[in-house]
């Protein structure tokens, strides 16, 4: 009966409290310390459950991936290589980086870092630029770039110039109210601009759809129906010798005022006709086509016509104008030549500028001047000043207030693919259209 | 007095200089916003995270700190000062470290066992707060022993007096004789639950007993009382004594466990990374001022 039941309780007693029990924690922390050195190092080491390694998700572009650690980590102890994301995404063989991007900035992975979110995979923060733009000055760069803390310090749009291989006059065609084929109307910049489909930039003004109506390319008093092609030169003069040799064929009277049906019969002129009036023609009076065809072209293009818009040439032919003679019988070459126009459809080509956002805005909201302007070497871009009006109020931490003006919405980090070309030299108007 | 003393020794020196150094670290982490976020991978997170690694490795010094008798006692104290204040600031320190980022992985394996070992921690410390300092529990392991050797030689008077009595005097020893010694585990989980001897039971019982029997019986009632007195003193004794050593059958176990955790932890991030490029970066300014090649076109590093 002594001490019922106490004797194992006692050997416990003693064994936990009072001779202190170093050996039992000591196994209990190798015990654990085993478990946590097989389960989280040597088992992912084998390849299994290698996802417990992670330090956060893929975003969501990369969860194709899974948990195959190895399409991008490729080798242990080292980094993510810039060919492993080549692999997948093709930048050129030489993608161009920030001039200030130092060593190991060249990598992907310096800049687009995974597992942390997609906000730091595509980073948008103003720091990615103005980390360094802020002061460049104060850290001694040898550059002309001015310090750029945020939008609101950002320098205005450097004026342009358009190269002017077109002439245009903004405020004869906006000013009031115009001469058109159906008496007098107020133009509008939508007559002539029109949005492409995407409706971020504007398309191409063509000749066709938004100069013809009102500037027809008639040649002839006599002949005010008759028009000519919006076309080369050569093309030109090849249509009107035609014109004239059909007159002298079939008699001006047929052709003067035809109606549209009988144009249609006479334009199949059958070969043999053809042929047969090449030979009348030569036999009676090719040298009036001739000087016909010259005077229209004259008219055509230093008078009525191509020089409204475009920088006319003479050419110094060998033999000059009198080469041409009654004997000769055969396809005339022009006088005249036409500077090539270029039309630019977007200036600057770093700003990735969309104006659909900024469709529920007037044109001449932005675009100021346009109603003044005289020349067509005006570029007539908004300047900062107008951006800013809207976007030069800073938001808070939040992203509350204020209009989206991060850096990377006009600036673009990677060049464009096309060679080393660095995507941010500041653009030249020689070379950047 | 004194035992307060590791908490608010010298001032709370340790309280004070643990809070300004996590005060300034947040002033610097909050101060850069690195590319790809605030992660462990920045010079800021390398920076923290060795800090970690270091001030972890010095909590576990204390393990044998603690053994070593040659220096004086006031120094232990500031060892367990330092350690309290450290040991509770790490919590914080390898948020910053992180960048307040956990998941469910290795990394935050070895942060979330951190944590249950600062929680044991300061489990342990609140006990040596809440035991009564002047219990004979200061005398360590000794009362315990003589208790229980107390216990033990009563139990052998109760045996010895009723060897050879009637069963009535069995049926008193076993309605009365009732506590035994608890367990660890009873008396942690329920301190309250108490054996009291009931005068009114002794009273019936003794009356149940042959008249040659009731002096004896006297005496029995006596001894049980003492023993329940003297197995309610133990039970007292045992809770300050398992009270101020149970937290360490977690404390240093799952420290260690965090240890291990932590190894596998850097392991983990410079399998991913080219090791000697981090340094690189660590420990140069290429990492922010790039490097500036020869006949650079005037922008070059930062
Ligand atoms: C020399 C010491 C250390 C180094 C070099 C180091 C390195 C790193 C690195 C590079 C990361 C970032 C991984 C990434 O997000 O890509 C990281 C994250 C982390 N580290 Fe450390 N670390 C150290 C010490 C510690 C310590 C002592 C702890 C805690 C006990 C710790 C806990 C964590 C946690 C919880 C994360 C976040 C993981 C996640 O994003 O889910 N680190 N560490
Ligand atoms: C990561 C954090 C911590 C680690 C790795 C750690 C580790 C350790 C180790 C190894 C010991 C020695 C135990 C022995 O060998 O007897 C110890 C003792 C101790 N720790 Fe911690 N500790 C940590 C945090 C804390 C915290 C936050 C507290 C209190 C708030 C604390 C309170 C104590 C106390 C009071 C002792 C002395 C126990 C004794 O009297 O023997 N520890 N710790």
């Amino acid at each position: 009966m002594a001490g019922r039941g106490d004797d194992p309780k006692l050997q416990q007693g003693r064994r936990l409290l009072v001779g202190g029990c170093m050996p039992c924690k000591a196994s209990l922390s190798a015990l654990l310390c085993a478990v946590i050195f097989f389960a989280f190092l040597v088992i992912p080491l084998k390849g299994k459950n290698k996802e417990i390694w992670s330090v956060g998700n893929l975003s969501s572009q990369h969860t194709f991936l899974g948990s195959d650690c190895q399409s991008c980590h490729k080798e242990p102890f080292e980094r993510v290589s810039n060919a492993s994301c080549q692999s997948c995404h093709q930048l050129s063989d030489h993608p161009s980086f920030h001039p200030a991007s130092g060593k190991n900035q060249d990598q992907c992975i310096s800049c687009h870092h995974e597992h942390h979110g997609e906000e730091n995979l595509k980073i948008r923060r103003d720091s990615l630029c103005t980390d360094c733009h802020a002061s460049l000055s104060s850290k001694g760069e040898r550059t002309e770039l001015r310090d750029v803390a945020s939008f609101e310090d950002h320098p205005g749009i450097r004026k342009l110039s358009d190269p002017g291989t077109l002439v245009f006059n903004h405020r004869v065609h906006l000013k009031e109210p115009i001469r058109g084929p159906e008496g007098k109307e107020q133009l509008e910049c939508s007559n002539c601009h029109h949005e492409q489909n995407d409706r971020r930039l504007f398309q191409e003004v063509r000749y066709e759809r938004d100069c013809a109506r009102c500037h027809p390319l008639t040649f002839d008093e006599g002949r005010p129906q008759t028009i000519a092609p919006h076309a080369s030169p050569q093309e030109v003069v090849d249509f009107l010798f035609g014109e004239y040799a059909k007159d002298e064929l079939f008699g001006a009277e047929v052709l003067r005022g035809s109606s549209d049906s009988d144009q249609g019969r006479e334009r199949m002129l059958p070969r043999h006709a053809a042929f047969q009036a090449t030979q009348e023609i030569a036999g009676r009076s090719a040298s009036s086509v001739i000087q016909r065809t010259r005077e229209a072209e004259k008219t055509l293009f230093t008078k009525t016509g191509c020089d409204l818009c475009h920088h006319i040439s003479e050419i110094d032919s060998e033999g000059g104008k009198g080469a041409d003679s009654a004997q000769f019988i055969g396809p005339l070459e022009t006088f005249y030549e036409v500077k090539q126009p270029e039309v630019t459809e977007r200036w600057l080509t770093r700003a990735n500028f969309d104006h659909s956002p900024h469709k529920s805005f007037s044109c001449d909201s932005c675009h100021k001047g346009v109603e003044t302007s005289k020349v067509s070497t005006d570029v007539l871009l908004p300047s900062m000043k107008e951006c800013k009006d809207c976007h030069g109020i800073k938001r808070d931490e939040k992203g509350h207030g204020g209009l989206g003006s991060a850096c990377i919405s006009c600036h673009r980090y990677h060049g464009d693919g096309e060679g080393k070309e660095s995507a941010f030299e500041t653009p030249s108007p020689g070379q950047e259209r | 007095m004194s035992q307060d003393s590791f908490i608010a020794y010298r001032h709370h020196r340790w309280f004070w200089i643990t809070g300004l150094v996590l005060a300034g670290l947040t002033g610097w982490y909050f101060s850069e916003e690195p590319l790809g976020g605030r992660n462990g991978g920045t010079t800021f997170g390398y920076t923290v995270g060795a800090l970690s690694a270091i001030l972890i490795g010095y909590l576990m010094w204390f393990g044998v700190r603690k053994r070593s008798y040659r220096s004086k006692i006031t120094t232990l104290q500031g060892w367990l000062s330092a350690h309290v204040w450290i040991g509770v600031g790490l919590a914080y320190l390898v948020l910053l470290h992180s960048g307040f980022q956990i998941g469910i992985n290795v990394h935050t394996l070895a942060y979330g066992l951190m944590l249950v070992t600062i929680a044991s921690g300061i489990w342990g410390a609140a006990n040596y707060r809440i035991v009564p300092y002047q219990t004979p529990s200061n005398r360590g392991g000794a009362s315990l022993g003589t208790l229980l050797d107390q216990i033990e030689q009563v139990g052998r008077e109760i045996a010895e007096l009723a060897q050879g009595k009637s069963p009535s005097t069995a049926a008193l020893l076993k309605k009365l004789n009732t506590g035994t010694v608890p367990s660890v585990w009873a008396v942690l989980l329920k301190p309250r639950r108490e054996v009291v001897l009931s005068v009114a039971n002794a009273a019936a019982a003794i009356q149940e007993l042959p008249e040659v029997e009731v002096e004896a019986g006297h005496k029995l009632v006596e001894l049980i009382d003492r023993r329940l007195e003297l197995l309610h003193k133990l039970k007292r004794e045992m809770r300050a004594q398992a009270l101020l050593k149970i937290w360490l059958y977690f404390h240093i176990p799952i420290a260690f466990g965090t240890v291990v955790a932590v190894l596998i932890h850097i392991f983990v991030v410079l399998y991913y990374r080219d090791v000697s490029d981090e340094l690189l970066n660590l420990f140069s300014c290429v990492s922010c001022h790039g490097v500036q090649e020869a006949g650079d076109k005037g922008a070059g590093g930062i």
